[in-house]
């Protein structure tokens, strides 16, 4: 025997042997950290992997590294562990200002709800809204005051004592040499705020505040002022609507305050309620409102104003029934559009205006005539809305349904003032601009030259939360705090006010913007503000003891009374049920100057519309990634924009779009509109007007972060700005091929139900007579096996095809709540989306002329679930309580549960999307939702945290679960509630109720795997299903 | 073998099996040759190449492991493709082992005698890789042991209604089989080999054979276990891919959900299984010079079968599509014209082409006798069956009850990886069998030699014989 110490080492190749760094590495790791992207290995790493390879099979395990975890040294009183602490607030992602309820835990937001009590949203909250919350995470945000080279555009880290010292200096000398300052902002919606600003400009002289925003409303307020003489944009008051005639405006989608009208909108969709109202849709692309319509005109953006004031010829002039047929001016206005003229020039069938005028006569004083603010050419936008108004008031909906009363203080923007701002710039008439809330480098038309223009400005500040494009332009950014960390209030409209708190401490050394401005104005030492001390908040709150609490009436002292209103977040005064009621005046006189009836564009120019999308609106939260996975409601493309044309236009250019082929390459086009052109992929868009392009805004941001820079084309570019205006419809382009091609991520393979039991649907004429009408069931399904027993809680859920418009607020709510990662556009081409709820999009009929449902489609937690059988090791099992369980820790990932459910509703985790790079954006995570680790299939677990939360408090009381106590993520930020989600055994319970409605039926029924999701059919309100 | 010789029938009428004029100790030196001679030129290339191939593969998983199934090319409907692809092809090469051991031997076909041990052993090898893929296609394959059935503190059990589950027990109880059933065989010849050789080799070769010294007793032992073995894998030879179909006939996914496919996959697999047996004893024969061993005889033999089971397969296809037309399922007669004529319409029609159309040449002796025929169409026949699975498993996903789901499958190289992959660990083993196992059955080829030797009158008559006569 040898000695023990001669024993042969022993090893299994070479790398064992000499013991590579690299095999050392893995023997010393059990885990091997992944990343998201797949990239193919490089040579040497391919190397490296057969080395690795073989040493992988021979190398042992080792334990992970420590980690540790600490508690608290000194609690917080207020915060629990485990325990969400929520605060009332109000978004401020646009000026429509709903308000939401911030979801905090361990003292950092991870959700945002829809406030039930704020009269503005009541309870639902949009995408973006929702999405809101990734931007305070955003690790691409400020983290302290910037100078900015203009020349370069570079950003130079900077400290407050800098930024503060030379922005007083500028606007200290500004003042001493009665330069004019000029503070530039988007709609503010904040009364404090605004009161702010006017104090801050008080101490220069000849100071301006321009507002100004990018997706305007402002031809509206013009005509109004035109009309009744009071520059203000009315409330329209879709819930007293019988019927809905929007000309180009998309009110459900991303016009003025679309949480506010889906949810009034819906209230009127519900067939069940005895009557139902009636929308068309005079558009020239197919937008979310128009999908949702039971009719559409289609029409060229340049017809849209003489179709309105056809409708007015008819009511008017060829059967007299309205009160302004007296008047001469009115009539002389609307005299040469006779329909005769105006539908043969529209490409209309005969008929159909004076169809249009019946229909709203019939339904004057409750009827609503709604025109979009850019859906006209920049010639045509006032006019369009005289004619709307013109229209309104000769129905009897002005201070109906047409509320200038209760007016919007959600539009403020005025294109003219914006434009003479860039003139006066251009001049060099102003010393100092100081610009908050807008992104005019980016927004504004190249053509306007509004980078050229800041040349001539001695001193430029932006207040932003990055250096944006316009900050580029500027001597510093002072980089401003998300809305969660920060204080302020809003009034959308007359009687509600509510509040902005911060959930939050800033995360970084940032301020908000109100800060700066007192700042600035405490340096410079001479205007009203100069006076006052300590911060924003004590500025809020003192207007608030001076102003608001004595109009309040409240019984309470007042800091009770600030505590309640925080608590609340808003405060309503008066009712919202009534209109004005006394109906302004029509001005004929503002008939009088509209536009002569316009030439036909030549044949072969094309018409471009640009329309904010509902993910990416004008672009402003660009970099965040949820949106911009988000897929467009109607084309389902996400990641970028493109030029969506009609089928028929698409052949006779001979260009192609396959986002549902297997190559999913799309031809690239140039958009060519003269003073710019853009090369975008085509898509073709079922329901566009021939003559028409379309293309997205938002896209193309160059300073936007790492997630949103270059990601599509700028559509602004392509905007025109004639006669004080920005237009975005109407304007003549022209397309040629590049012969190159480009993929494009669309979530949705196939356009068409190809007649499966899918969707079912009806008119309102048939529900009448047969609410089941449209339901093709199979009657019983014979069964080998007894049903489930559910002894205690059966958890089910209804979504009402009717109600659901397809605004994809679900789909980031559900993004949010239960961490569910954003994959990137690259795979999202390979098909792998991450998302559990998403809203499957249906054409029917003509591609032309098609009708579209919206369906959401998420786990359907089937009683006899397919997924359930054919998993191997128990990994998806079924509860108690009717939930479809997927126990992640189990999972080993065979995709076999995947493969055999019907729906496909459930999600594999290709790669690690939990590894975040960022650290910030994990502190977005809800702590309540396990975040999955690579190689295992997730999917809607029904939220069952939430039912967990909601049964632990239950019992904490002891007391049964309430119906309602219980609420989804989906279900709470959907604007119209279509959601109903709730206990099935309850009989009382809403969703009980509707499971038994006639409308019910399920998806794939025939093949019995008894989906707790009970649909709803659609009603469309029209008279025949056409053949 | 001369001319007349050929000419020579057999008790049963057929051509003689075997040369008579050879000895038995021929049979056993040029059996033994490659196995005692230093590996030829052409052996270390092909070695030389498998293990390569078997290396990129064990870097592909080992990547694949830390990055994640996403390297391929699977997507949301498309959940599996070349992974399970690959797993069914394997397992269904592994079926003429079976079939060709157990079941021609109790139908007594002796003419398998010179094909069944590589054709065993091609079983083992492919089952062995077959067995990688439903490891590696999880996401998560270090916890692939979950699929077993073992007593934990957890009490976490499997589920027992899976076809995943099934094909755990299926695939391991016919490799357990299989490896007994060629193990048992070899033992006479590892017997054989332990007398001819020295060193250590001659103590390996002595503990293989388990003490065999060929007396009367160990044959009876030998006969009767081997004769067991054989009755206990018949059963496997129809139940193995059936349970392998279960995984897509019990699902509810249309193209999947069908009752033909038990029928159908083994029928399949027995197809793929002998045109695989063809490619590997062409090479085989010619690589050790074993024509005299694997004669034409034999692979004509074979080519009948896979004439046969071709056509059978063919039928299956066509039952499919009549039934799938003829139920009035609007999502299963879809799922049909979409194999035909949709986006993976190329695929159907390799598979068609390639597994219905390209046998048919066996119908002509000369073209069952042609080596180069049979080479090719043995080929095409794999690369067939390869895509009739891919069909299968790949067209059923990718469009299926929900159009919005509806997607399309691009494999990436990684995909191309372990299909190429999978190859070379198949041959690397089979190659290194060829290199130290005989690889043709000694003790049962000396059988059959005594009845040639018999049936051209080289031996006398026994007296048992004589008096029947």
């Amino acid at each position: 025997m040898s000695r023990v110490t001669d024993r042969p080492k022993h090893w299994t190749t070479l790398p064992d042997r000499e013991g590579s760094p690299e095999v050392e590495a893995l023997r010393q790791r059990e885990f091997l950290t992944p990343s998201e992207e797949t990239e193919h290995p490089s040579r040497r790493e391919f190397l490296k992997l057969v080395g690795a390879g073989a040493a992988f099979l021979a190398a042992g395990c080792a334990r992970k590294p420590v980690e540790k975890i600490l508690p608290y040294v000194k609690a917080p009183e207020e915060v629990s562990p485990g325990n969400a602490v929520w605060y009332a607030s109000t978004c401020e992602e646009c000026p429509a200002a709903c308000g939401v309820l911030i979801k905090t835990r361990e003292g950092r937001p991870i959700k945002l709800e829809g406030n039930a009590d704020h009269p503005v949203s009541r309870g639902g909250l949009c995408a973006r809204g929702q999405a809101s919350l990734l931007n305070l995470y955003d690790p691409d945000r400020l983290r302290g005051p910037v100078t900015v080279d203009r020349a370069s555009g570079k950003a130079q880290a900077s400290t407050w004592g800098t930024v503060d010292q030379r922005a007083s200096a500028a606007l200290k000398g500004a003042r001493d040499r009665a330069g004019k300052v000029v503070l530039l902002t988007g709609t503010l919606t904040s009364p404090t705020t605004q009161a702010l600003a006017t104090q801050f400009l008080a101490e220069y002289p000849g100071a301006e505040h321009v507002i100004y925003d990018a997706i305007s409303s402002d031809a509206i307020a013009k005509a109004q002022e035109l009309s009744y003489g009071d520059r203000c944009v009315p409330r329209y008051r879709l819930e007293k609507a019988d019927v809905l005639v929007t000309f180009g405006a998309d009110p459900l989608g991303t016009f003025l305050s679309p949480v506010e009208f889906a949810r009034d909108f819906s209230k009127r969709r519900r067939p069940e309620s005895g009557s139902m109202s009636r929308v068309i849709a005079v558009e020239p692309t197919l937008s979310l409102t128009g999908t949702n319509a039971d009719q559409r005109i289609i029409a060229r953006p340049d017809h849209l104003f003489p179709i309105a004031m056809a409708v007015a010829h008819e009511l008017l002039v060829r059967s007299p029934r309205a009160p302004q047929a007296g008047d001469a001016i009115a009539l002389g206005a609307v005299r040469p559009y006779p329909a005769a003229t105006v539908e043969p020039e529209a490409g209309l069938e005969p008929g159909t205006i004076a169809a249009l005028a019946d229909e709203l006569w019939q339904a004057r004083g409750k009827s609503l005539v709604l025109a979009g603010p850019q859906a006209a050419p920049a010639a045509h936008a006032v006019a369009l809305q005289v004619a709307a108004n013109l229209l309104n008031s000769a129905l009897g909906n002005e201070g109906v349904t047409v509320d200038a009363a209760a007016r919007s203080f959600q539009a403020a923007g005025s294109d003219e003032a914006m434009l003479a701002l860039v003139e006066r710039m251009r001049a060099g008439e102003v010393a100092a601009l100081l610009v908050h809330g807008a992104n005019p480098a980016y927004t504004l038309p190249a053509a306007v030259g509004f980078a050229e223009a800041t040349k001539r400005v001695p001193f430029v500040a932006c207040l932003s939360d990055r250096v944006d494009e316009t900050g580029r332009l500027a001597d510093l950014v002072a980089p401003t705090t998300h809305y969660l960390e920060s204080w302020n209030d809003h009034a959308p409209r007359p009687g509600v006010l509510s509040l902005t708190q911060p959930a939050i401490a800033p995360l970084y050394d940032v301020r908000s913007v109100q800060d700066t401005l007192l700042a600035w104005a405490r340096l410079t030492g001479k205007g009203p503000l100069a006076a006052t001390a300590g911060a924003y908040h004590e500025y809020l709150r003192e207007r608030w003891r001076a102003q608001v609490y004595p109009a309040a009436d409240a019984a309470a002292p007042f800091d009770l009374f600030w505590e309640g209103a925080l608590r609340t977040g808003v405060l309503a005064r008066g009712g919202d049920g009534a209109g004005s009621g006394s109906p302004r005046a029509f001005r004929g006189a503002s008939l009088a100057s509209l536009p002569a009836p316009g030439k036909r564009p030549d044949e072969g120019s094309l018409s471009l519309v640009l329309y904010a999308p509902v993910s990416m609106y004008d672009g402003r939260s660009a970099n965040n990634a949820w949106l911009q996975e988000l897929p467009d409601p109607v084309s389902k493309a996400c990641w970028e924009n493109f030029a969506a044309l009609s089928p028929k236009r698409a052949k006779s250019l001979n260009v192609k779009e396959s986002t549902d082929s297997p190559t999913m390459r799309c031809d690239i086009v140039t958009v060519d509109v003269g003073h710019a052109r853009l090369d975008l992929p085509v898509v073709v868009q079922p329901g566009l007007h021939d003559d028409v392009v379309a293309v997205a805004l938002g896209y193309g941001r160059v300073a936007a972060g790492r997630v949103g820079n270059k990601l599509g084309q700028n559509g602004f570019a392509l905007a025109e700005a004639t006669g004080g205006r920005v237009g975005m419809s109407g304007i003549p382009a022209r397309i040629t091929r590049t012969g190159r091609t480009g993929q494009l991520a669309s979530v949705q393979g196939h356009q068409y139900t190809e007649h499966r039991p899918i969707i079912f649907e009806t008119t309102y004429g048939e529900y009448q007579r047969d609410p089941q009408s449209g339901i093709e069931s199979h009657g019983h399904l014979p069964s080998m096996w007894s049903r489930h027993k559910y002894p205690g809680h059966k958890w089910g859920m209804t979504i009402d095809l009717n109600a659901c418009i397809g605004c994809a607020a679900c789909m980031i709510a559900c993004q949010s709540e239960n961490n569910i990662p954003v994959v990137g556009k690259s795979l999202v081409l390979r098909g792998r989306e991450m998302a559990w709820i998403r809203i499957d999009r249906y054409y029917s009929g003509e591609p032309e002329a098609p009708e579209v449902v919206h369906q959401a489609m998420l786990c359907q937690h089937c009683e006899n679930a397919p997924c359930e059988t054919v998993c191997p090791v128990l990994a998806t099992v079924h509860s108690s309580e009717g939930l479809n369980l997927q126990v992640y820790n189990r999972c080993v990932g065979t995709r076999y549960c995947s493969n055999n459910c019907p729906y496909k509703v459930r999600r594999f985790n290709w790669f690690d999307y939990s590894d975040v790079k960022e650290k910030s954006l994990r502190l977005v995570l809800n702590p309540d939702v396990t975040v999955r680790t690579k190689g295992v299939m997730e999917k809607c677990t029904f939220c069952v945290q939430r039912i967990r939360d909601g049964k632990e408090r239950a019992k904490a009381l002891g007391v049964p679960v309430k119906d309602g106590d219980i609420v989804t993520a989906c279900q709470q930020s959907c604007p119209t509630e279509a959601i109903v989600f709730g206990d099935m055994n309850d009989p009382k319970s809403k969703v009980a109720a509707m499971m038994k409605e006639a409308r019910g039926y399920h998806v794939l029924e025939e093949l019995n795997t008894l989906p707790s999701i009970t649909y709803q059919t659609k009603v469309r309100n029209r008279e025949e299903i056409p053949a | 073998m001369s001319a007349n010789e050929t000419a020579l029938v057999n008790v049963t009428g057929e051509p003689l099996l075997i040369n008579p004029n050879k000895t038995f100790a021929d049979v056993n030196a040029e059996v033994a040759a490659p196995i005692e001679r230093k590996p030829g030129r052409l052996w270390w290339i092909f070695f030389t190449i498998s293990v390569l191939l078997t290396l990129q593969f064990a870097a592909e998983i080992t990547y694949q492991i830390i990055k994640g199934v996403g390297i391929w090319g699977l997507n949301h409907p498309v959940g599996w493709a070349v992974d399970i692809t690959s797993f069914v092809f394997w397992i269904g090469i592994g079926h003429a082992g079976t079939l060709i051991s157990a079941i021609l031997h109790l139908f007594r076909q002796r003419w398998r005698t010179a094909i069944n041990r590589s054709a065993e052993a091609m079983t083992i090898f492919a089952v062995m890789t077959a067995g990688l893929f439903p490891l590696i296609h999880t996401g998560r394959p270090w916890f692939a042991y979950w699929l077993v059935p073992y007593p934990n503190w957890r009490y976490l059990w499997v589920n027992f209604r899976s076809p995943l589950v099934w094909d755990v027990f299926a695939v391991s109880t016919y490799m357990t089989i299989s490896i007994c059933f060629w193990y048992t065989g070899l033992i006479p010849d590892f017997a054989s080999l332990r007398d001819r050789s020295t060193g250590w080799r001659r103590g390996i070769y002595g503990v293989l054979s388990l003490g065999w010294r060929g007396s009367e007793r160990h044959w009876q032992h030998y006969e009767r276990a081997y004769m067991m073995l054989a009755g206990l894998s018949t059963p496997l030879v129809l139940s193995v891919h059936s349970i392998v179909s279960f995984d897509f006939a019990t699902s509810i996914l249309p193209g999947w959900h069908t009752t033909i496919f038990p029928p159908y996959f083994v029928a399949g697999a027995i197809f793929s299984g002998f045109a695989m047996v063809v490619t590997l004893l062409v090479i085989l024969r010619k690589v050790f010079k074993m024509e005299e061993y694997i004669t034409m005889h034999h692979l004509e033999n074979m080519n009948k079968i896979i004439l046969v089971t071709g056509m059978m397969v063919g039928y299956a296809y066509a039952t499919e599509f009549f039934i799938a037309l003829y139920s009035g399922n609007p999502f299963e007669r879809f799922v049909f014209l979409n194999r035909a004529g949709g986006p993976f319409a190329w695929s159907y029609w390799i598979m068609v082409s390639c597994n219905v159309i390209s046998p048919q040449v066996f119908w002509f002796k000369r073209f069952r006798r042609s080596l180069v025929v049979m080479f090719i169409v043995s080929l095409l026949v794999n690369v067939g069956m390869w895509f009739e699975r891919f069909t299968i498993i790949v067209t059923s996903l990718h469009r299926d009850f929900l159009p919005t789901n509806w997607s399309y499958y691009k494999p990436t190289i990684f995909d191309f990886s372990v299909i190429i992959g999978s190859f070379g660990f198949f041959f690397m083993w089979f190659l290194l069998f060829c290199r130290f196992f005989p690889t043709i059955s000694m003790a049962e080829v000396k059988q059959v030699l005594w009845n040639s030797k018999k049936a051209a009158g080289k031996v006398p008559a026994t007296k048992a014989e004589k008096i029947h006569a």
